[in-house]
């Protein structure tokens, strides 16, 4: 590794085979330890957990269509909006991009082979799928209903299928915890000859911000829950006030982790975005710099800020002011992320494919959602807002105008490249629609509801919520609506899709430098990096071109001009 | 009480009915504006940017500079916008936390999934029904019995958690008595309100301010809970709702004077007592005591209880007559009967009005 | 897939040289050990919260405990920390081929390795009996967390007996109320549920450690360390030095701050 070798688009495995296909059996899958297949596994886990917790999403709506009890008793709708957040949280957006999309594409876009640990990032899968079980025979054999944040002592004293609930949760956290430690591990370790700091794709400048909170709060959800357990089991009297503990006390633990978790949540989402707005203006993002950094200090601000998920809950006064000024810090570095993108797009050359819709849906609704955060940082505002449905549409206006549109932004990006095929370009532009105006509709008449006072985990409502509420789910089917047709598209891939190009977006990326199917090894040759991931100026024609290398002959065209 | 000169709400909050709503409001609006002014205006650059450097033949990106003064300029501009709100926020907050030094003061109990108020002097009102004068401070000193719950009353916009194993307070200062209209359906009621809790008697409803229960704390498990409960005792987290009732000075003055007044069903009735006492059985007492004689509770029976000869554990006894049926409310552990030593009754401070009625609905049960 | 020209034999395929391969598995075992720390954070919190709120029942609590085993066992972890210590020492020097046993490293090599480590092993081992022995009395006499406590062997049926309230007397726990009742500090459960949760999580460390340790062993003996590789000696030894550096910290805020 002497020489400075330019990175060699498009060159061919020596066998031709792709990691797809160069083994084969359900062995070579169950025993794998190659990252990209790993990857694979984690995203068709996290994409039967979003249809899970999606089915449960419409049936919260459906009953709420109309006030009294209309389609489940009030018992049975606590439990559905209970799984509903468990799932979606645990199961889904915490290791959707991740344990999914990173898993894949990290170790790819630093030029190595695999991951740090292969062996443990199995571990990890097999982790998160045991603690899936888990949660899910809790969900089968018993009873929970505590809501997905398991405040005591409602919890404490709820049934004990609670639980396994939680062991579900704990089990899930190391599993993330461990692909924590994986990436910072890999991301300092194992970068390619000549991919310093300072070019260093920003979806791994994300993963790496995200990391580093996944390994530094999930240990405190982990012996949180544990507490929980030992409080249904041993009654130790930590939490439980009948037995002296602090209910409050909890609340301190759980947003100690939940916080941070808000940006494992959200920071892999902008980490797409980046690379997504990169690739489709061909620049680079301006001020690569303070982006990489809003990131790492969103991470860090993310574990002062847990307070403020308490304000009405009696916390001292002191504290609460001290929350509240530090809240309002995180809008610094989000308002950064959200100047640079539009200062990206200034002097580009913008194609509107639909993996840039979604990530320009993403800046508008993060827009939306992160303004309407202002509102529950100003505390006297807050205590009529907190617990109401203006902070449901709030945190779903981050986490899935956010998180999923990342997610589904960076699967429309990285499909070809994952698969081989390409999709259905007009679908995807359909399915967008209906998911862009489908959420809109949904939550954004929850945040009138919220300010008129509708209050959270209400199965029942007073009758002059009734229009609002009905928009709202109405909006919700067009949403489920929308996931279906993308859905079909991509099974339609799948099936019947044509062959994907090396570099079908002509992107600069690093992970468009191989081939496609992708080598087992990710490169056949360990790459060199000599430019930045976004230096379209310094990319050759061949480099950025988006058809198949047979179809190019750069020297025949130079003739034929 | 002019009801054509009620507050009114806007698109986006509810009427104000409280001194802290107004300011509250104001920094809603403020926020929502600059939230406006910052949409509209990177929705507008995007936009324009998107429209004029789409990609076509013959754009080709410049590549990317860089200023050092711009990402300065926006990383620390919204800072003194932030400090702005902050301070504000923080103000509104600090007058809404502390109370005005000649605030009356009302306990609040919650419990799954009731609100119990009690007043000065011991007197404890109709079960989720809250009185309060206009334009007097109120103090509300809240616990719970079991889960979390949270006191909600979006017209006032104050809010806290009631946390059991710890008292949390709240005050609001009511501008505006409430409308004395009844009512079947929320569309009855003028915007703000809604047609409240089904008294224990069935009689009609009436237009209240709503107090929402803003903490989730559950539902009974396999029980059909039917929105409002007849009974008048709510049966889940979404309709722990009470009534919240404005009313003049000289009201709430007679009310603390005498307790809570006959509910009106029973009012013009020759069982006035009898009746009202069955109601104060059904929100208080039934979930201990049942009244048939047969049924299995946890604490005596009142059929055939009045009257009666009863043994206690300390090996005395006595007559249950209205001295000691009286006494077993206010002070319920100074005489445990035999085979109830297990059962801890709470002390109940119902007023002397709403103890006769007790003692006349006892005594009628002997008939 | 065969690496023939890759390099050693322990190198896996994805890392360029040992150096790289080391250092990675050390910077994971350090993040390891970051989470460990605020894994136990939680419990260090409660514990502070609780002492700051019932300090009487914690002092009480403190003179419950038995402060001897308490130091046995810290003078165990101790010795099994540099024990552990001299396990990864003598897998670094390993064997020194062509040099005759008298003149090798004293206490260097692939014996003396395992020597060291069964040596930790047993410290593990006896720290777990004392432990034992502590908890066993404990459920015996009913010292126990939350709703169990005063019921030995965590039967609710069953009621504190007079050795239950000898310790109480010896610790001053007992207050006498008028009537000749008499009664203990009511955070005293809360206290007993701390240490429980506390020395139960640590214990359950102390035991992966010794699944651990025989998994290393098995790996010395079968000849897969040298002076070039040796990373799972080394790593297993920072897991040891933190368990041990929790310890250090539970023994005198459990057992002995009044």
């Amino acid at each position: 590794m002497t020489a400075e070798v330019a990175p060699q688009p498009h060159a061919h495995a020596p066998t031709g085979e792709g990691y797809l296909t160069h083994e084969r059996g359900l062995k070579s899958w169950l025993f794998t330890l190659d990252h990209k297949r790993i990857g694979l596994m984690y995203l068709g886990s996290v994409l039967l957990a979003f249809l899970l917790g999606g089915i449960m999403a419409l049936l919260v709506r459906a009953e709420l269509l109309f006030p009294g009890e209309t389609l489940m008793e009030a018992d049975t709708y606590n439990q559905v909006f209970t799984l509903h957040g468990a799932i979606m949280v645990f199961l889904f957006i915490i290791p959707s991009i991740p344990a999914a999309l990173g898993n894949f594409f990290l170790p790819i876009m630093l030029g190595t082979k695999d991951v740090a640990f292969p062996r443990l990032n199995l571990g990890s899968f097999y982790i998160y799928c045991l603690g899936a079980i888990v949660a899910i025979v809790a969900i089968v054999i018993g009873h929970v209903d505590t809501g997905w944040t398991f405040y005591t002592p409602y919890s404490a004293r709820a049934d004990s299928s609670v639980i396994w609930m939680t062991s579900g949760a704990f089990i899930l956290g190391f599993s993330s915890i461990l692909t924590g430690v994986n990436f910072i591990a890999t991301v300092h370790k194992m970068r390619a000859p000549g991919l310093h700091w300072k070019r260093l794709p920003l979806f791994i400048w994300g993963m790496y911000a995200t990391s580093v909170i996944q390994v530094l709060a999930t240990p405190v959800l982990a012996i949180t829950l544990f507490l929980l357990m030992m409080e249904k089991t041993l009654t130790v009297g930590i939490f439980d006030p009948a037995l002296g503990g602090d209910p409050v006390l909890f609340q301190h633990f759980f947003w100690f982790y939940s916080h941070p978790a808000v940006y494992i949540m959200i920071l892999p989402g902008m980490a797409i975005v980046n690379e997504v707005i990169a690739t489709f203006s061909h620049r680079k993002i301006f001020g690569y710099m303070f982006v990489a950094m809003s990131s790492i200090s969103l991470a860090l601000v993310g574990f002062l800020v847990w307070g403020h998920h308490m304000f009405t809950a009696g916390m001292s006064e002191y504290a609460t002011m001290v929350f509240s000024a530090l809240t309002f810090l995180v809008a610094i570095p989000s308002g950064v992320k959200v100047f640079n993108w539009v200062a990206t797009l200034y002097q580009g050359s913008i194609s509107f494919k639909s993996p840039m819709l979604y990530s320009l849906g993403f800046i508008a609704l993060f827009t939306i959602g992160g303004l309407t955060g202002l509102f529950l940082g100003i505390l006297s505002v807050d205590i009529h807002l907190h617990d109401t449905y203006f902070v449901v549409a709030h945190f779903h206006y981050v986490m899935v105008g956010g998180t999923v549109f990342g997610f589904v932004s960076g699967l429309h990006y990285w499909w070809p490249k994952m698969t081989g095929k390409m999709y259905s370009e007009k679908l995807a532009r359909v399915a967008f629609v209906f998911v862009f105006v489908g959420f809109n509709v949904t939550f954004f008449s929850q945040f009138v509801l919220g300010s008129q006072g509708m209050p959270r985990r209400y199965y029942d409502y007073l009758d002059q919520f009734q229009p609002l509420h009905m928009t709202s789910s109405g909006g919700a089917f067009i949403l489920g609506f929308g996931f279906l047709i993308m859905l079909f598209m991509f099974v339609k891939s799948l099936v019947s899709g044509e062959k994907a190009p090396p570099n079908p977006w002509s992107s600069a990326g690093y992970e468009w430098m191989t081939t496609t199917p992708i080598h087992p090894h990710n490169f056949a040759e360990p790459p060199v990096m000599t430019r930045g991931p976004y230096d379209y100026h310094l990319c050759t024609e061949e480099e950025l071109f988006p058809g198949f290398p047979e179809d190019f002959k750069p020297s025949e065209k130079a003739a034929k001009a | 009480m002019d009801e054509n000169n009620l507050p009114e709400g806007t698109l986006q909050l509810p009427p104000q009915w409280s001194t802290l709503a107004p300011e509250v409001d104001e920094m809603y609006y403020f926020i929502y504006w600059v939230s406006v002014a910052f949409t509209v205006v990177i929705f507008a650059a995007m936009i324009y940017f998107m429209w004029k450097y789409r990609r076509r033949p013959g754009l080709k990106a410049k590549p990317t500079g860089h200023s050092t003064a711009l990402e300065i300029g926006w990383t620390f501009a919204p800072l003194i916008l932030l400090v702005v709100l902050f301070h504000q926020g923080f103000t509104g907050y600090v007058r809404g936390a502390v109370a005005p030094e000649d605030s009356i003061e009302v306990r609040v109990r919650g419990m799954q999934w009731n609100w119990e108020f009690e007043h000065r002097g011991g007197v404890i009102d109709d079960l989720n029904y809250l009185r309060v004068p206009v334009n007097t401070p109120v103090r509300l000193i809240m616990s719970s019995s079991d889960v979390l719950h949270s006191f909600f009353v979006p017209a006032f916009r104050v809010k806290r958690d009631v946390v059991p194993g710890m008292y949390s307070t709240l005050w609001f200062e009511a501008t505006q008595e409430t409308p004395d209209i009844q009512c079947e359906s929320d569309a009855d009621c003028p915007e703000g309100l809604w047609c409240g809790n089904t008294p224990p008697g069935g009689e009609a409803r009436e237009c209240v301010l709503p107090i929402f229960c803003a903490e989730y704390c559950g539902a009974p498990r396999g029980i059909t809970a039917s929105a409002f409960d007849e009974g008048g005792r709510n049966t889940n987290h979404s309709t722990m709702m009470g009534d919240l009732k404005v009313i003049t000075q000289a009201e709430y003055d007679e009310f603390i004077e005498l307790g809570p007044p006959p509910p009106a069903s029973c009012q013009g009735r020759d069982d006035i007592n009898e009746c009202w006492g069955e109601q104060i059985h059904q929100s208080y007492c039934v979930a201990c005591h049942s009244v048939d004689g047969a049924t299995q509770a946890p604490a005596p029976n009142w059929k055939g209880l009045f009257g009666n000869q009863r043994q206690f554990v300390d090996g005395s006894s006595a007559t249950a007559d209205e001295n000691y049926i009286r006494q077993s409310i206010l002070q319920p552990q100074s005489q445990i009967v035999q085979g109830y030593n297990n059962v801890n009754m709470p002390p109940f401070r119902f007023s002397d009005r709403q103890l006769d009625a007790i003692i006349a609905y006892m005594r009628s049960l002997n008939e | 897939m065969a690496h023939a020209d890759h390099g050693p034999k322990y190198l896996a395929h994805h890392f360029d040289t040992p150096k790289q391969q080391f250092e990675s598995a050390k910077l994971g075992m350090w993040l390891f050990l970051a989470q460990e720390i605020l894994f136990f954070s939680g419990l260090f919190v409660a514990y502070g919260v609780f002492r700051t709120w019932y300090p009487e029942s914690f002092s009480v609590g403190s003179h419950l405990l038995d402060w001897k085993m308490g130091a046995l066992n810290t003078v165990v972890l101790l010795f099994s920390s540099f024990t552990a210590a001299m396990a990864v020492r003598a897998a670094q020097i390993g064997e020194q081929t062509g040099v005759p046993e008298k003149d090798q490293h004293k206490l260097g090599g692939r014996k003396w390795t395992s020597i060291f480590l069964i040596i930790t092993f047993f410290c593990a081992a006896g720290f777990m009996v004392v432990k034992y022995l502590e908890y066993s009395h404990k459920i015996h006499v009913g010292t126990l967390p939350g709703q169990f406590f005063g019921h030995p062997g965590f039967d609710m049926a069953s009621v504190a007996g007079a050795e239950f309230y000898e310790e109480m007397e010896k610790a001053g726990a007992l207050a006498y109320e008028s009537g000749g009742h008499a009664t203990v500090p009511f955070h005293l459960r809360t206290f007993f549920g701390i240490y429980f949760v506390m020395t139960g999580l640590h214990g359950i460390h102390v035991l992966i450690g010794m699944g651990l340790l025989l998994w290393i062993l098995k790996r010395n003996a079968s000849g897969e360390f040298s002076a070039e590789y040796n990373t799972p000696v080394d790593i297993f030894a920072l897991y040891w030095h933190l368990v041990d550096l929790i310890w250090i910290f539970l023994f005198p805020l459990l057992y002995l701050i009044d």
